[in-house]
């Protein structure tokens, strides 16, 4: 972790490691798809509608994977003051906000017709929601200033304070009493769903996670380049001024 | 595993859930795929803008040849 923490090393990893990331995604949502949507089978009481669990709930553990790394590269970034680090929680922010808004209306399309509701306001559904403002409120200090250094900041106290959330969301389905069904993947001893299903869930989770990290890199790079290009920007200018040096030590002036 | 669907339509209807099981995977590849196309012209932008900066005859770098 550390070699690459580097802004010119990354940019190198980065470089190369983009095109494996490309083809394995690409590679893991076509299996992904193949085993949701054709090779798995319909649920025997939720019948067809438990394909909609291999969009959901992988979306969900990326949001929720996303807004951890975007809360850590914060800590370090106010903590060490890393330029990697800013970049890092800057970069991923959207993409952690795409899967939320992505688990969110596909659980309501979900909750319709299996709880009669798009929506119930019970532990879990407002703790996620939760969980896309702060992404919003993010993306939105990250932009509030003229002064790119202070937005960050803004931005990165937020997604510290809002880090709090993750365990609240990840334990809501046993502290309170949700409709929401409690954990059957990630859960002591072992998951609780057939081979059939979990196969799927699992490709299309690590076709979100090869997403995430392929669109983060990609961002982060372009990032770092942008700002390169401002440096080179500002030393040519300052290297094209007219030279004033004389005039800031006036002839006559006592030594 | 494959399920056997009289027809194509049968497939698509899913059980009648298709109002539901289509627009989630409609979403998610719009909105994955949308991500992707805006970062990838932001890369190919910012990797071109550096190229061409690189290779400026009035810069820094070719002066002090």
């Amino acid at each position: 972790m550390h070699r690459f923490a580097n802004p010119g090393r990354f940019l190198r990893f980065a470089a190369r490691i983009l095109p494996w990331l490309a083809g394995a995604t690409a590679l893991l949502f076509a299996l992904g798809l193949y085993l949701s949507l054709i090779a798995s089978p319909p649920d025997y009481q939720q019948g067809e509608t438990v394909r909609i669990m291999y969009v959901h709930v992988p979306a969900a553990w990326i949001a929720m994977f996303a807004y951890a790394w975007v809360g850590l590269a914060s800590a370090a970034a106010l903590i060490w003051r890393h330029p990697l680090a800013d970049v890092a929680a800057e970069a991923a922010s959207p993409v952690g906000a795409a899967f939320t808004a992505l688990a969110l209306v596909s659980g309501s399309l979900w909750g319709r017709p299996m709880w009669g509701a798009y929506w119930v306001w019970d532990a879990r559904l407002t703790s996620f929601l939760l969980l896309l403002f702060l992404y919003l409120g993010h993306l939105a200090l990250l932009n509030a200033f003229d002064d790119k250094s202070r937005g960050r900041r803004s931005a990165a106290l937020l997604a510290i304070v809002g880090l709090i959330n993750l365990p609240i969301i990840k334990f809501s389905v046993d502290w309170w009493n949700t409709l929401h069904q409690p954990a059957s993947v990630l859960r002591m001893g072992g998951p609780s769903i057939d081979p059939a299903m979990l196969r799927p869930l699992l490709v299309m989770a690590l076709a979100c996670q090869c997403y995430f990290f392929l669109v983060t890199f990609m961002r982060m790079r372009a990032m770092l380049l942008e700002a390169r290009k401002r440096n080179l920007a500002t030393r040519r200018s300052a290297a094209a001024a007219p030279k004033r040096t004389a005039v800031m030590t006036p002839a006559g002036t006592p030594r | 595993m494959i399920p056997e669907h009289a027809t194509l339509a049968e497939y698509f209807s899913m059980g009648g859930y298709w109002p539901f099981i289509w627009p989630s995977y409609a979403l998610g590849l719009v909105l994955l795929v949308a991500l992707f196309w805006i970062s990838a012209r932001r890369l190919n932008a910012a990797e071109r803008a550096l190229g061409d900066a690189a290779q400026d005859p009035a810069g820094e770098d070719d002066a002090t040849r």
